[in-house]
């Protein structure tokens, strides 16, 4: 049936259109990530007192910084799956490009409303501070939303296709699901087995859809009140939907992710590849397990109802063991003992395996009510998402584009970029690891003007944020002497 | 439980996990073959899947009991003996009192006028001690008792706009 075989590589070559696309995603999402994380370098030297931004450009920056962030590595992680599907399914290029066009007109309309219109409301925007920040106008904060809408609509058609052609391939949701592999006994005949990326494929797009639909439910009422045709929405109702929006399409990025990790890992440990039951178990759990934490982020408005922070509290918390006794251990299980070959690609899988649970560790423990108390909105949180992100996601996300440049292109990476990769993590953990010491601190977060006291630990960051762009740039030196040719190698579409 | 206690939880648990993490990549040279490494890992799933969550069912109703809300409050702290009314905007505090007596169990009645803020009570040596969010049209009800006189400081921790920062007040225990 399908290319199981081990020795084919990690992407589908025949539909080069659609290779095309998938490195437009991905470059488009790693030319964004490294302008904000500038933005992000600065943020920690105003903390550090070096470099002192006024609160009104910090906060814009931390608008940028947040936004063009968890907006950049979703489209690229978006990115890299369709290049693995490619080699078992048939996707649209016009789907995809349509889905790419959208998405992106969200830059415009960021940049509009942060630079022009001075909206510094944060990548959250929770109601009501977009129309009363007091600085930048209700337009300012319309634009914000707009914002919203474009990434959302653009995720929803990449979805809705990706949700399409793998149920038209499965002949059905619960069979692309793997459900036949979950629940099938010996007696009965061969359960129909998707592959791994339609399996995630079908997973998260169902993630996505949910999630965009939520977003709708709260941008609706809001585009009203800025219509004048609402006076007001309800704070409580907007904030839940606002961070079900939010966390679900910035969780669902390191899903996305791992995907690439499934596909990409066999190529260096010559293991896995298969949708066996744990591996379709993980992805069906995932869909509740991003949809259902987003109440944590309630925790302390306590005129939410009590069930609804229990709730929060017992779906974070289930993210624990299924996490790491199907995803993490089963991918550990490829790893272990495995004679893997190391490249930049798997040094940054086995970094990005150890930050996603370190992060997730954070995370847990945050998601304690009563230590949530105690650690809501300090630096603590930031730590627990960028260990998530910068350990987790991009380890991934880069690890895979800088193969599929170097596949693509025949062009072998330096034996001496390995040294670049571990780099990255060592330093990738130093940086995060201060953040983390900074929220134990007390350290709020999203505070423009820190305590001279709080400056020490911000001041250790820098050196380690240098050392993770200093990395990233001797990454990219290597790669780029493949790109042009793997540009060539992908594209131009096929005559039909 | 204070931040410290937390931080500990975080490094040792970080630790034992960088642990298992360095044991698989040195792993790596050493080969077996995949099915027996898959029925190894099947294994320890089993073993690990049941006391794993019978851990986190058990941790979850002490920390459900712990948690800050009025109705675990009142019976971890006490009733309420003092009322403290705290009204928030864009960017202050205004709370009707600036004494709160020490050792007595004190609910603070915090709304918001405006857009969300954030209530958090730093002691004296400016540790993070305890918070609710302040929403306009809704009351959080928030039950505390200072062990410690001195000064306190309220900062906003939920982002209200560029001035975020500076919404900052403070009240003396005694
Ligand atoms: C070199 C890498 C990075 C550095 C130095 C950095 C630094 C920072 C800093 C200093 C903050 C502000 C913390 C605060 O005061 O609240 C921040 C916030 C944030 N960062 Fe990063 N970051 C980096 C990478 C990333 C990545 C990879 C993501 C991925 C999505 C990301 C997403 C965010 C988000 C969502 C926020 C929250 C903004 C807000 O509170 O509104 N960052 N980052
Ligand atoms: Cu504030």
């Amino acid at each position: 049936m399908s290319d199981h075989s081990i020795d084919s590589p990690a992407y589908g070559l025949e539909n080069k259109p659609i290779l095309r696309v998938s490195l437009v995603y991905m470059l488009t999402g790693f030319v964004i990530f490294l302008i904000m994380g500038i933005l992000g370098l600065m943020m920690r030297l105003d903390h550090a007192g070096w470099w002192v931004l006024s609160p009104d450009w910090f906060y814009r920056i931390m608008t940028l910084h947040g936004a063009g962030m968890v907006a950049a590595l979703l489209m690229a992680a978006m990115g890299g799956i369709i290049a693995i599907l490619n080699k078992t399914v048939k996707l649209s290029a016009r789907w995809l490009w349509s889905a790419y066009v959208i998405y992106s007109l969200s830059v415009p309309f960021l940049l509009y409303a942060v630079l022009i219109g001075g909206y510094a409301g944060g990548w959250t925007a929770l109601d009501p501070l977009p129309y009363h920040g007091l600085t930048w106008g209700k337009s300012a904060g319309v634009m914000m939303y707009v914002t919203f809408l474009a990434v959302g609509v653009g995720f929803l058609i990449y979805c809705v296709h990706l949700f399409d052609v793998t149920r038209r391939k499965a002949g059905g949701v619960r069979r692309a699901l793997a459900w036949e592999v979950i629940f099938s006994r010996k007696s009965n005949a061969t359960p129909y087995e998707p592959e791994v990326a339609e399996l995630a494929a079908m997973a998260t797009s169902i993630i996505g859809i949910v999630t965009v639909f939520g977003g709708i439910l709260v941008l609706a009422p809001l585009f009203a009140e800025a219509a004048g045709l609402l006076k007001s929405v309800n704070p409580l109702y907007s904030k839940n939907f606002i961070m079900l929006f939010g966390h679900s399409i910035a969780n669902v990025t390191i899903y996305i992710a791992v995907a690439l990790v499934y596909g990409l890992l066999p190529v260096y440990t010559k293991r896995g590849g298969h949708t066996t039951k744990f591996v379709a178990l993980a992805w069906n759990f995932t869909i509740i397990l991003v949809l259902t934490p987003p109440p944590h982020h309630l925790y302390q408005d306590f005129a939410q109802p009590l069930g609804l922070a229990i709730i929060g509290q017992v779906a974070s918390w289930s993210i624990a063991p299924s996490v790491l006794l199907l995803t993490i251990l089963g991918n550990l299980s490829y790893i272990y003992r495995s004679g893997m070959r190391w490249a930049v690609p798997s040094v940054m899988i086995a970094l990005g395996f150890w930050g996603w649970v370190f992060g997730g560790i954070g995370g847990t423990i945050d998601s304690a009510i009563p230590a949530n108390n105690l650690l809501h909105n300090t630096l603590w949180v930031p730590a627990h998402f960028h260990a998530y992100y910068l350990l987790g996601v991009t380890t991934f996300v880069w690890g895979y584009l800088f193969y599929l440049i170097s596949d693509l292109s025949g062009v072998k990476e330096k034996a001496s970029t390995k040294i670049a990769a571990w780099l990255y993590g060592i330093a990738g953990a130093g940086f995060l690891l201060v953040f983390f010491l900074s929220g134990a601190d007390s350290v709020p977060r999203r505070y423009a003007v820190h305590l001279p006291e709080w400056n020490l630990l911000a001041a250790i960051a820098v050196p380690f944020v240098l050392l993770t762009i200093f990395s990233l740039l001797w990454i990219i030196w290597d790669m780029m002497r493949g790109l042009s040719g793997a540009w060539r190698n992908t594209g131009a579409p096929k005559l039909e | 439980m204070t931040q410290k206690d937390i931080l500990i939880i975080f490094l040792v648990l970080s630790a034992i996990w960088t642990g298992i993490w360095l044991k698989v990549i040195l792993s790596i040279p050493n080969i077996q073959a995949e099915e027996e490494v898959t029925a190894n890992a099947n294994t320890l799933r089993r073993r690990l899947a049941f006391p794993m969550i019978a851990t986190l069912i058990v941790l979850l109703t002490a920390v459900l009991y712990w948690s800050p809300y009025p109705i675990f409050r009142e019976r971890t702290i006490g009733k309420p003996q003092v009322t403290v009314n705290v009204d928030s905007f864009q960017w202050g505090w205004v709370l009707d009192t600036k004494e709160i007596p020490l050792n007595k169990v004190v609910e603070f009645n915090v709304s918001s006028r405006d857009v969300n803020h954030g209530f958090a009570i730093y002691n004296p040596e400016g540790r993070l001690v305890t918070q609710t969010q302040a929403m306009p049209g809704y009351v959080n009800q928030l039950i505390f008792k200072f062990d410690e006189p001195g000064e306190y400081t309220i900062r906003c921790l939920e982002y209200c706009g560029v001035s975020h920062h500076a919404m900052i007040a403070t009240f003396t225990v005694n």
